[in-house]
Protein backbone atom coordinates (compact mmCIF):
# COMPACT_ATOMS: atom_id res chain seq x y z
CA UNK A 1 0.00 0.00 0.00
CA UNK A 2 2.61 2.63 1.07
CA UNK A 3 4.44 1.93 -2.67
CA UNK A 4 1.33 3.06 -4.52
CA UNK A 5 0.54 6.08 -1.86
CA UNK A 6 4.05 7.38 -3.02
CA UNK A 7 3.63 6.70 -6.67
CA UNK A 8 0.52 8.42 -6.72
CA UNK A 9 1.91 11.31 -5.26
CA UNK A 10 4.57 11.97 -6.81
CA UNK A 11 2.92 10.80 -10.47
CA UNK A 12 0.65 13.84 -9.43
CA UNK A 13 3.65 16.03 -8.45
CA UNK A 14 5.31 15.19 -12.00
CA UNK A 15 2.25 15.59 -13.95
CA UNK A 16 1.29 18.60 -12.29
CA UNK A 17 4.54 20.20 -13.26
CA UNK A 18 5.12 19.44 -16.54
CA UNK A 19 1.92 18.79 -18.19
CA UNK A 20 -1.19 20.50 -16.15
CA UNK A 21 -1.90 24.08 -17.30
CA UNK A 22 -2.61 26.48 -14.48
CA UNK A 23 -6.21 26.77 -16.16
CA UNK A 24 -7.10 23.39 -15.13
CA UNK A 25 -6.40 23.83 -11.13
CA UNK A 26 -10.55 24.32 -10.79
CA UNK A 27 -11.14 21.41 -12.33
CA UNK A 28 -8.32 19.41 -10.35
CA UNK A 29 -10.02 20.72 -7.13
CA UNK A 30 -13.05 19.79 -7.87
CA UNK A 31 -11.74 16.48 -8.83
CA UNK A 32 -10.10 15.86 -5.99
CA UNK A 33 -12.78 17.61 -3.51
CA UNK A 34 -15.37 14.56 -5.16
CA UNK A 35 -12.75 11.76 -4.80
CA UNK A 36 -12.25 12.90 -1.13
CA UNK A 37 -16.46 12.87 -0.48
CA UNK A 38 -16.53 9.56 -2.17
CA UNK A 39 -13.74 8.38 0.22
CA UNK A 40 -15.14 9.15 2.98
CA UNK A 41 -18.52 8.06 1.99
CA UNK A 42 -16.90 4.20 1.77
CA UNK A 43 -14.97 4.67 5.34
CA UNK A 44 -19.16 5.59 6.22
CA UNK A 45 -20.22 2.37 5.00
CA UNK A 46 -17.65 0.21 6.26
CA UNK A 47 -17.75 2.03 10.19
CA UNK A 48 -22.20 1.27 9.51
CA UNK A 49 -21.54 -2.47 8.26
CA UNK A 50 -18.79 -2.96 11.73
CA UNK A 51 -21.82 -2.28 14.67
CA UNK A 52 -19.61 -3.16 17.21
CA UNK A 53 -17.00 -0.66 16.55
CA UNK A 54 -19.88 2.23 18.05
CA UNK A 55 -19.83 -0.19 21.28
CA UNK A 56 -16.20 -0.06 21.68
CA UNK A 57 -16.34 3.32 21.40
CA UNK A 58 -18.33 3.74 24.10
CA UNK A 59 -16.45 1.24 26.07
CA UNK A 60 -13.35 3.31 25.47
CA UNK A 61 -15.16 6.57 26.64
CA UNK A 62 -13.39 9.87 26.99
CA UNK A 63 -10.53 7.88 27.31
CA UNK A 64 -10.15 8.82 23.63
CA UNK A 65 -9.37 12.46 23.80
CA UNK A 66 -5.63 11.53 25.01
CA UNK A 67 -5.09 10.50 21.56
CA UNK A 68 -5.46 14.37 20.07
CA UNK A 69 -4.02 15.71 23.95
CA UNK A 70 -0.50 13.42 22.97
CA UNK A 71 -0.70 14.82 19.37
CA UNK A 72 -0.70 18.39 20.78
CA UNK A 73 2.25 17.84 23.30
CA UNK A 74 3.76 15.76 20.48
CA UNK A 75 4.00 18.68 18.06
CA UNK A 76 4.74 21.53 20.27
CA UNK A 77 7.46 19.48 21.27
CA UNK A 78 9.06 18.93 18.44
CA UNK A 79 8.25 22.84 17.29
CA UNK A 80 10.01 23.97 20.51
CA UNK A 81 12.94 21.94 19.79
CA UNK A 82 13.03 22.73 15.66
CA UNK A 83 12.30 27.16 16.87
CA UNK A 84 15.47 26.58 19.51
CA UNK A 85 17.55 24.50 16.83
CA UNK A 86 16.69 27.16 13.98
CA UNK A 87 17.40 29.86 16.23
CA UNK A 88 13.36 30.74 15.42
CA UNK A 89 11.24 33.16 17.77
CA UNK A 90 9.60 30.18 20.31
CA UNK A 91 6.07 31.60 20.19
CA UNK A 92 6.29 31.48 16.20
CA UNK A 93 7.59 27.87 16.28
CA UNK A 94 4.84 26.63 18.30
CA UNK A 95 2.56 28.53 15.77
CA UNK A 96 3.73 27.01 13.14
CA UNK A 97 3.82 23.24 14.66
CA UNK A 98 -0.11 24.01 15.80
CA UNK A 99 -1.19 23.83 12.23
CA UNK A 100 -1.75 20.15 13.34
CA UNK A 101 -1.14 19.70 9.03
CA UNK A 102 -4.25 21.87 8.44
CA UNK A 103 -1.58 24.16 5.77
CA UNK A 104 -4.24 26.25 4.07
CA UNK A 105 -5.95 27.92 7.33
CA UNK A 106 -2.57 27.86 9.12
CA UNK A 107 -0.60 29.29 6.48
CA UNK A 108 -3.13 32.00 5.97
CA UNK A 109 -3.62 32.78 9.45
CA UNK A 110 -0.02 33.04 9.99
CA UNK A 111 0.41 35.17 6.77
CA UNK A 112 -1.99 37.48 8.11
CA UNK A 113 -0.68 37.81 12.35
CA UNK A 114 2.72 37.55 11.56
CA UNK A 115 4.35 37.85 7.77
CA UNK A 116 4.69 36.41 4.47
CA UNK A 117 7.40 34.44 4.92
CA UNK A 118 6.08 32.87 8.30
CA UNK A 119 2.66 32.13 6.26
CA UNK A 120 4.84 30.11 3.87
CA UNK A 121 6.65 28.24 6.19
CA UNK A 122 3.56 27.20 7.70
CA UNK A 123 1.97 26.63 4.81
CA UNK A 124 5.20 24.44 3.59
CA UNK A 125 5.45 22.62 6.95
CA UNK A 126 2.14 21.24 7.25
CA UNK A 127 2.22 20.49 3.44
CA UNK A 128 5.15 18.19 4.27
CA UNK A 129 3.33 16.68 7.39
CA UNK A 130 0.73 15.57 5.22
CA UNK A 131 3.13 14.25 2.92
CA UNK A 132 5.30 12.57 5.67
CA UNK A 133 1.69 11.71 7.07
CA UNK A 134 0.61 9.67 3.79
CA UNK A 135 3.95 8.00 3.85
CA UNK A 136 4.18 6.99 7.18
CA UNK A 137 1.01 6.20 8.19
CA UNK A 138 0.85 2.39 7.04
CA UNK A 139 4.20 1.68 8.39
CA UNK A 140 3.23 2.72 11.54
CA UNK A 141 0.29 0.43 11.80
CA UNK A 142 2.01 -1.91 10.58
CA UNK A 143 5.20 -1.87 12.71
CA UNK A 144 4.01 -0.20 15.81
CA UNK A 145 0.39 -0.30 16.57
CA UNK A 146 -2.91 1.08 14.62
CA UNK A 147 -3.93 3.96 17.23
CA UNK A 148 -0.54 5.68 17.06
CA UNK A 149 -0.89 5.67 13.08
CA UNK A 150 -2.89 8.69 14.02
CA UNK A 151 -0.08 10.44 14.88
CA UNK A 152 1.95 12.26 11.99
CA UNK A 153 -2.21 12.81 10.34
CA UNK A 154 -2.83 15.48 13.13
CA UNK A 155 -5.96 17.62 11.82
CA UNK A 156 -6.04 15.76 8.47
CA UNK A 157 -7.08 12.59 10.19
CA UNK A 158 -10.94 13.62 9.55
CA UNK A 159 -10.46 14.48 5.76
CA UNK A 160 -7.53 13.78 3.62
CA UNK A 161 -6.01 10.88 5.83
CA UNK A 162 -8.80 9.38 7.16
CA UNK A 163 -9.39 7.02 4.18
CA UNK A 164 -5.37 5.92 4.17
CA UNK A 165 -6.00 5.27 7.98
CA UNK A 166 -8.89 3.46 7.61
CA UNK A 167 -7.27 1.22 4.58
CA UNK A 168 -4.12 0.01 7.04
CA UNK A 169 -5.77 -0.43 9.91
CA UNK A 170 -9.72 -0.95 11.25
CA UNK A 171 -13.26 0.62 11.83
CA UNK A 172 -12.49 1.78 15.42
CA UNK A 173 -9.13 3.19 14.43
CA UNK A 174 -10.55 4.87 11.81
CA UNK A 175 -13.74 6.36 14.04
CA UNK A 176 -10.79 7.11 16.86
CA UNK A 177 -8.79 8.94 14.18
CA UNK A 178 -12.12 11.09 12.61
CA UNK A 179 -12.63 12.00 16.21
CA UNK A 180 -9.42 13.15 16.74
CA UNK A 181 -9.14 15.19 13.56
CA UNK A 182 -12.18 17.02 14.54
CA UNK A 183 -10.76 17.96 18.42
CA UNK A 184 -7.33 19.29 16.55
CA UNK A 185 -9.41 20.81 13.56
CA UNK A 186 -10.99 22.63 16.33
CA UNK A 187 -8.14 23.45 18.15
CA UNK A 188 -6.21 24.98 14.91
CA UNK A 189 -7.64 28.22 14.75
CA UNK A 190 -7.58 28.76 18.71
CA UNK A 191 -4.09 27.52 19.61
CA UNK A 192 -1.97 29.36 16.26
CA UNK A 193 -2.44 33.05 17.19
CA UNK A 194 -2.61 31.94 21.16
CA UNK A 195 1.21 30.78 21.04
CA UNK A 196 2.12 33.51 18.67
CA UNK A 197 2.36 36.28 21.26
CA UNK A 198 4.75 33.75 23.67
CA UNK B 1 -15.85 20.97 6.68
CA UNK B 2 -19.31 20.13 7.45
CA UNK B 3 -19.89 18.18 4.22
CA UNK B 4 -17.16 15.45 5.17
CA UNK B 5 -19.52 15.10 8.24
CA UNK B 6 -22.39 14.44 6.07
CA UNK B 7 -20.90 12.11 4.01
CA UNK B 8 -19.40 10.03 6.61
CA UNK B 9 -23.09 9.91 8.14
CA UNK B 10 -24.93 9.25 5.13
CA UNK B 11 -22.14 5.99 4.38
CA UNK B 12 -22.42 5.11 8.00
CA UNK B 13 -26.89 4.99 7.50
CA UNK B 14 -26.10 2.57 4.67
CA UNK B 15 -23.70 0.56 6.13
CA UNK B 16 -25.77 -0.30 8.87
CA UNK B 17 -29.36 -0.25 7.26
CA UNK B 18 -28.73 -1.74 4.26
CA UNK B 19 -28.41 -5.76 4.54
CA UNK B 20 -24.62 -5.41 2.59
CA UNK B 21 -23.27 -9.14 1.25
CA UNK B 22 -19.73 -9.87 1.93
CA UNK B 23 -19.16 -9.65 -1.89
CA UNK B 24 -20.31 -5.83 -1.28
CA UNK B 25 -18.27 -5.09 1.65
CA UNK B 26 -15.20 -6.27 -0.63
CA UNK B 27 -16.07 -4.17 -3.16
CA UNK B 28 -16.22 -1.24 -1.07
CA UNK B 29 -12.27 -1.39 0.13
CA UNK B 30 -11.83 -2.08 -3.14
CA UNK B 31 -13.16 1.24 -4.57
CA UNK B 32 -11.31 2.53 -1.43
CA UNK B 33 -8.10 2.41 -2.50
CA UNK B 34 -8.48 3.19 -5.84
CA UNK B 35 -10.66 6.73 -4.80
CA UNK B 36 -7.59 7.13 -2.53
CA UNK B 37 -4.93 6.64 -5.39
CA UNK B 38 -6.75 9.09 -7.27
CA UNK B 39 -6.89 11.29 -4.58
CA UNK B 40 -3.11 11.24 -4.06
CA UNK B 41 -2.59 12.04 -7.34
CA UNK B 42 -4.81 15.30 -7.76
CA UNK B 43 -3.48 16.43 -4.29
CA UNK B 44 0.46 15.67 -5.74
CA UNK B 45 -0.48 17.40 -8.89
CA UNK B 46 -2.04 20.54 -6.90
CA UNK B 47 1.58 20.86 -5.12
CA UNK B 48 2.84 20.20 -8.81
CA UNK B 49 1.11 23.00 -9.99
CA UNK B 50 1.94 25.57 -7.53
CA UNK B 51 4.69 26.90 -8.81
CA UNK B 52 4.53 29.57 -6.13
CA UNK B 53 5.32 26.98 -3.50
CA UNK B 54 8.43 25.25 -5.49
CA UNK B 55 9.98 28.58 -5.84
CA UNK B 56 9.98 28.91 -2.04
CA UNK B 57 11.22 25.58 -1.45
CA UNK B 58 14.46 26.44 -2.32
CA UNK B 59 14.63 29.09 0.52
CA UNK B 60 12.36 28.12 3.26
CA UNK B 61 12.24 24.09 2.33
CA UNK B 62 14.48 23.22 5.01
CA UNK B 63 13.27 25.14 7.80
CA UNK B 64 10.05 23.98 6.60
CA UNK B 65 11.08 20.22 6.73
CA UNK B 66 12.50 20.09 9.74
CA UNK B 67 9.26 21.79 11.32
CA UNK B 68 7.16 19.22 9.94
CA UNK B 69 9.43 16.01 10.37
CA UNK B 70 10.46 16.79 14.27
CA UNK B 71 6.15 17.58 15.13
CA UNK B 72 5.58 14.17 13.41
CA UNK B 73 8.08 12.62 15.32
CA UNK B 74 7.27 13.94 18.62
CA UNK B 75 3.81 13.24 17.87
CA UNK B 76 4.42 9.77 17.19
CA UNK B 77 6.26 8.92 20.13
CA UNK B 78 3.80 10.89 22.60
CA UNK B 79 1.07 8.74 21.16
CA UNK B 80 2.62 5.44 20.97
CA UNK B 81 3.27 6.16 25.14
CA UNK B 82 -0.35 7.05 25.39
CA UNK B 83 -1.72 3.91 23.53
CA UNK B 84 1.28 1.22 25.72
CA UNK B 85 0.27 3.34 28.68
CA UNK B 86 -3.31 3.52 28.29
CA UNK B 87 -4.63 1.35 25.63
CA UNK B 88 -3.48 -2.21 26.44
CA UNK B 89 -6.32 -3.32 24.58
CA UNK B 90 -6.31 -1.92 21.33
Amino acid sequence: MSIGIIISVCAGILFGFLFFPAEIKPFIDNASGFALYFLILTVGIELGNNRSVFHRLRVLGPKILLIPLSIILGSLAGGLLTGIMLGRHIGTSLSIASGFGWYSLSGIMLTRLANAEIGAIAFLSNVFRELIAVITIPLIAKHLNFLTSIAPAGATSMDSTLPIISEATNSETALIAFINGFTLTALVPLLVPFFLNF
Amino acid sequence: MINVLIFLFIGVLIGSFANLSKKTVLLNSKLQFWGLMLLLFFMGSSIGMNKSLLSNLKTIGIDSFAYASSAVFFSIIFVYGTTKRFFKRS
